[in-house]
C-alpha cells in the first residue's frame, strides 16, 4: 500500500474532527440541562414545561 | 403609494443625498484609486512582461468589488446614522419597493465611480479603452447590477447587526462569487479584444444571477425589514 | 418541550445504535475488503469518507434552507434552531472535506491544493455559512437572529447550484477516483462500500442534529426559565 502515511492522517483527523464535537456536544447538554434543572427549582410554583 | 413611483422616490431621494453632500462617491472614488496604486505596487508587471489584456479584468475586478462593497455599505449606514431605518420600514409603500430603490440607487452609484475608475485604470496601465468600450461597458454594467442587487438585500441586513462594517463583506464575498469569476471572465476576454460572442454567455449568466437575486430581495425583504 | 426533548433523546438512542454497528462496517469494507484503485493507491480509500462528508454537508445547508423557509411561514423558533443546528453541522461537514481533499491531493497531485472545482465550490460555500453562523452572534436580539439568519440561509442555499456552476466554468473537472487495479471500471464491491458509507454518514448527521436541537431547543428553555423567574422576582 503506498502513501500510508496521508491515509492514516486522513481518517485520524476525521475521526478527532468527529469525536471533538460530539464531545464538545455531550459537555455544552450537560451543562445546559443542569442548568434547566436548577433554573425549574428556584421558579415558585414549579414549572411544567 | 405605487410600487415604481416609490422605488423611482426612494432611487431620486438616495441620488439627491449623494449630489448634495458628494460623501460616498468621493470616498469610493479616491478608494478605487489606491488600490490601483496598490496594485502597481505590489505586481511588478512590466517586468513580468504582462500587458492589461492578461491582468486588466483582475485589476478592474478587485477595484469594482470592494469598492462597490463600500459603496453599498454606505447606502444603509446613512439612513441608520441618521435614525431613518424606522422610516424606510414604515414607508406607505410595498416593503419590496424599497428594495428596489435602493437597489437602483446603488447600481447608479457603483457605475458612475466606474465610469472614472475604468478609464483611469486604462490610462496608468497602459491600454486603449476606446476599441473595447462597448463590450467593457456591457459586462461591468450587468455584473454591477448582479452584484448590487445580492449586494443591497444584503446591506440592509449587516446594518441592522452589531459589526455591520465587517459583516457586508463577510456575507457578500462568498456569496457574489458567481458574477465576480464570471465579469473576471467576460472582461479578459473583451479586454484580450475577442468579439461578444465569446463572452456573450458569461454575460448572459451574470444578467440571469441578477434577476434570481432581484427576486429573491424583492420577496425576503419584507422580513428584512421588520422591527 | 419536555414532550420533543423526549422524542430527540428517542430518536438519538436509535441512530446512535445504527451508526455504531455501521461504522465499525465501513471501516472493515473500507480497509480489508475493497481493493486498491489502479492510480491512486491506497490513499483513494479517503474518498469513502470524503464524499459522504460533502454530500452530508449539503445537505445540513438544504436543512437550512427548508427550516429558513419554515421559521418565516410561521415563526416557531423550533425551525430556527433546527437551521441553526444544520448550519453548524454543514460547517463542520464541510471542514472535513477541506482537510481530507488536500491530504488526498498532495501524494496524488504534488500539492496540498489546486483551485479545482469541487474544492473551490466546497470552500466558497463554507464561507456563505461561516458568515450566517457569524451573523447570528452579531444580531441585536434573538428574533432579529432567526429574521435575518433566515433570509440569508434562503439566499445562500439558492447560491448553491449557481456558486457550484460557475466554479465549475472557472476551472477543471474533478478527478475520476472509483477504477479499481482490475481497469474494468468501478468494481460492485466499491460502489456497495460507498453507498454504505453514505448511508452511515447520513445516519450520523441526523444523530448529530438531533443532538444539535436538544442542546438548542434547552438553551430556548433557559431563556424562558430565566424571564420567568425575573418576572415572578420583579
Amino acid at each position: 500500500m503506498k502513501n500510508l502515511n496521508y491515509l492514516f492522517w486522513a481518517y485520524t483527523l476525521i475521526w478527532i474532527v468527529l469525536a471533538g464535537y460530539l464531545f464538545s456536544l455531550s459537555i455544552r447538554l450537560k451543562t445546559v440541562a443542569s442548568q434547566v434543572r436548577r433554573l425549574k427549582a428556584r421558579l415558585p410554583g414549579g414549572y411544567e414545561g | 403609494m405605487r410600487a415604481h413611483s416609490a422605488s423611482l422616490t426612494i432611487c431620486w431621494k438616495d441620488l439627491r443625498q449623494e449630489l448634495r453632500t458628494r460623501e460616498s462617491f468621493t470616498a469610493t472614488f479616491f478608494f478605487s484609486l489606491l488600490l490601483l496604486i496598490v496594485f502597481s505596487f505590489s505586481f511588478d508587471f512590466q517586468s513580468l512582461g504582462l500587458g492589461f489584456e492578461e491582468i486588466g479584468a483582475g485589476i478592474l475586478w478587485i477595484t469594482l468589488t470592494f469598492s462597490a462593497i463600500l459603496s453599498l455599505q454606505n447606502s444603509f449606514l446613512i439612513e441608520r446614522e441618521k435614525n431613518c431605518l424606522a422610516g424606510l420600514a414604515l414607508c406607505p409603500c410595498d416593503p419590496s419597493a424599497v428594495f428596489l430603490g435602493k437597489f437602483l440607487a446603488n447600481s447608479l452609484f457603483v457605475l458612475v465611480v466606474q465610469t472614472l475608475v475604468l478609464p483611469i485604470s486604462c490610462l496608468l496601465f497602459g491600454y486603449d479603452l476606446l476599441r473595447v468600450l462597448p463590450g467593457l461597458c456591457l459586462v461591468v454594467t450587468v455584473n454591477v447590477v448582479g452584484f448590487s442587487a445580492l449586494g443591497t438585500l444584503f446591506a440592509a441586513i449587516s446594518v441592522r447587526t452589531r459589526k455591520s462594517e465587517l459583516l457586508l463583506p463577510l456575507l457578500l464575498l462568498p456569496a457574489a462569487t458567481p458574477v465576480v469569476i464570471w465579469g473576471v471572465k467576460a472582461t479578459r476576454l473583451c479586454l484580450a479584444g475577442r468579439p461578444l460572442d465569446s463572452y456573450g454567455y458569461l454575460v448572459a449568466l451574470s444578467a440571469c444571477f441578477g434577476v434570481i437575486f432581484t427576486v429573491a430581495g424583492v420577496l425576503l425583504f419584507d422580513f428584512v425589514m421588520e422591527e | 418541550m419536555e414532550r420533543t426533548e423526549r422524542l430527540l433523546r428517542g430518536i438519538e438512542l436509535v441512530l446512535f445504535f445504527l451508526v455504531a454497528v455501521l461504522m465499525p462496517v465501513c471501516l472493515y469494507l473500507v480497509f480489508k475488503v475493497v481493493p486498491d484503485e489502479v492510480t491512486m493507491g491506497a490513499v483513494q480509500r479517503i474518498f469513502y469518507f470524503h464524499v459522504p462528508s460533502a454530500w452530508v454537508a449539503f445537505m445540513g445547508f438544504f436543512v437550512v434552507f427548508a427550516s429558513s423557509i419554515l421559521y418565516l411561514a410561521t415563526r416557531r423558533l423550533l425551525w430556527d434552531v433546527v437551521a441553526h443546528s444544520a448550519a453548524e453541522l454543514g460547517v463542520l461537514f464541510c471542514s472535513i472535506v477541506l482537510f481530507t481533499g488536500p491530504i488526498w491531493a498532495r501524494p496524488v497531485w504534488g500539492t496540498w491544493w489546486t483551485w479545482e472545482a469541487r474544492l473551490t465550490t466546497t470552500l466558497v460555500l463554507e464561507m456563505v455559512f461561516v458568515a450566517y453562523l457569524v451573523l447570528r452572534t452579531q444580531a441585536e436580539n434573538r428574533a432579529q437572529a432567526a429574521r435575518l439568519s433566515a433570509v440569508v440561509g434562503i439566499v445562500g442555499f439558492l447560491d448553491v447550484p449557481i456558486i457550484y456552476y460557475s466554479v465549475r466554468i472557472w476551472r477543471g473537472h474533478h478527478p475520476i477516483v472509483f477504477k479499481s487495479s482490475g481497469g474494468q471500471g468501478l468494481e460492485p464491491i466499491m460502489l456497495k462500500t460507498f453507498m454504505l458509507c453514505m448511508t452511515t454518514f447520513t445516519l450520523l448527521f441526523l444523530l448529530l442534529l438531533a443532538m444539535r436541537i436538544r442542546l438548542g431547543l434547552l438553551r430556548e428553555s433557559v431563556m424562558e426559565l430565566k424571564e420567568r423567574e425575573t418576572l415572578s422576582g420583579a
